[in-house]
């Protein structure tokens, strides 16, 4: 074995497409990380029973997009809180159908790939930020389980949070 | 191809475990968490204690309408983790404090800054309710005084945080409280209580093994004796001594060779410090990253600072 091929390792979808990639590019996700720390170099493909060709492809992407990134530091929860911004190229790369947007979330959450799953769920909430229940409802096709009279309780109680 | 027709819409909380429903929503302001409850069971089930864990709102007739729902719906009470009062000074009273504290039995964080006329009245009643308390603020409570701290700090034993600067009245006398009844404190704000002294910081470096981080900035009468004895503390990571005029080199020999966790340092304005007692630090302290110093007043040099800098280069020098 060439010292280029091992350092790469086959990926397999639940719909059984193999992927071949750079263990950089793999490393992204801590799950593989460390799956190929224990394991060591192998010629074998490891299964994604959870992600499919399509996302296992676009995970991908960001990952090769991202591999020389420094691992990312540990923010605190106030920095990290309310802050939604998002780069233009994640940006970019996040304009895709919702449930792509959603499959993409759960990859990153499975496959253990913080940064992916953080700038997934910006994504979702800068999708909400801002909107009414009604408009929040139709983003996501929502049905409205409140009876009238729950809605006006709920508004009454808490009417302190409604303009801040 | 009309895309439109075709796209999937599905409820995120049909579909996503809920600790990233929790990281979604970690990202809202209260503003947004309001239009979440609204939206379905689903969504209000995880919205109502998100909303509810640290309320606020500027205006005072708000605050009123808050108080009536925790009165009528008591299920609200249990959410209540965090009280932030800062920069909102003219909502505090002791009526206020009392009547909302006593349904806030949950509460692990409360901060009070610049009350107009805060009394013992309510630090008693966070003793009363709020015996889960780790992080307490009481900035510039003029009015309060020792004796209540002894009350309360014998109830809320959880205390790791503390921070009372500028509540001129505490003495030694709330500091050795604080130090025989919550020996597990990490982090202290002393800062301008000009009226404690080594005694107590002595004392309290004794029996408090655990800290990390302590501010006694312009305590006019703490001098090396306290800096020597916090400097054996094993974890010191963060010691502000600024404006006390008492501390000198004797002082950062001590951190020089005991201190090694020691992050960040603060002695701006501490006229009597020499280069050699900084250099001891600068050598002796590994973990150094962030040292305020003055270069205009003290006795160290430009060149001095920059020979510092470069022999430390992740070491970030203020100069005041």
């Amino acid at each position: 074995m060439s010292a280029s091929e091992a350092k790469k390792i086959t990926l397999k979808s639940c719909d059984d497409i193999e992927f071949k990639v750079d263990i950089r590019v793999a490393s992204r996700s801590i799950l593989l990380k460390n799956m190929i720390e224990d394991v060591g170099e192998t010629d074998q493909s490891i299964p994604l029973p959870n992600v499919n060709e399509r996302v296992l492809k676009k995970v991908l992407e960001w990952c090769e997009h991202h591999k020389d990134d420094p691992q990312p530091a540990i923010e605190d929860s106030d920095t990290r809180r309310r802050n939604t911004e998002i780069d233009d190229w994640n940006k970019k790369f996040l304009e895709v159908e919702q449930d792509m947007l959603f499959e993409i979330i759960l990859a990153a959450n499975y496959l253990d790939i913080k940064q992916l799953l953080d700038i997934g769920c910006k994504t979702v909430a800068n999708m909400i930020k801002g909107k009414t229940p009604e408009q929040i409802r139709e983003t996501f096709n929502i049905q409205n389980d409140f009876t009238p009279e729950e809605e006006e309780q709920i508004r009454k109680e808490n009417e302190w949070a409604e303009d801040r | 191809m009309a895309e439109g027709s075709r796209i999937i819409r599905k409820d995120p909380f049909d579909i996503f475990p809920l600790e990233i429903l929790h990281s979604i929503i970690s990202l809202f302001s209260r503003k947004t968490l309001f239009s979440c409850m609204l939206v379905s069971k689903a969504w209000s089930n995880i919205s109502t204690p998100a909303l509810w864990r640290s309320p606020r709102t500027k205006e005072a007739n708000k605050w009123k309408s808050l108080l009536q729902t925790l009165a009528k719906t008591p299920r609200y009470r249990q959410y209540i983790e965090r009280l932030d009062f800062d920069g909102i000074y003219y909502i505090v009273t002791d009526e206020f404090i009392i009547d909302l504290l006593s349904m806030c039995k949950e509460l692990r964080e409360l901060i009070i800054s610049e009350p107009r006329n805060l009394s013992d009245a309510s630090i008693d009643a966070i003793g009363k309710h709020c015996y889960k308390l780790t992080r307490l603020h009481l900035q510039s409570c003029t009015r309060i005084t020792d004796a209540a701290i002894v009350r309360l700090v014998e109830k809320c034993k959880k205390l790791r945080t503390v921070n009372i600067e500028r509540s001129v009245h505490l003495s030694n006398l709330a500091v050795r409280a604080l130090s025989v009844s919550c020996p597990d404190i990490l982090s202290l704000d002393f800062s301008e209580l000009a009226k404690i002294d080594d005694s107590s910081i002595v004392e309290l470096s004794h029996h408090c093994m655990k800290l990390q981080s302590i501010s006694l900035v312009h305590c006019n009468y703490i001098s090396d004796d306290s800096v020597i004895a916090l400097s054996m503390l094993p974890s010191l990571r963060e010691l502000r001594v600024s404006r006390c005029n008492q501390v000198t080199d004797a002082s950062l020999f001590a951190l020089g060779t005991r201190a090694k966790e020691l992050r960040q340092l603060d002695i701006e304005r501490c006229d009597r410090v020499t280069e050699d007692g900084v250099r001891s630090v600068v050598v002796g302290c590994p973990k150094l990253e962030l040292l305020r110093i003055n270069s205009l007043y003290g006795n160290l040099s430009i060149a001095f600072v920059m020979e510092m800098e470069e022999m430390r280069n992740t070491l970030v020098i203020h100069r005041v």
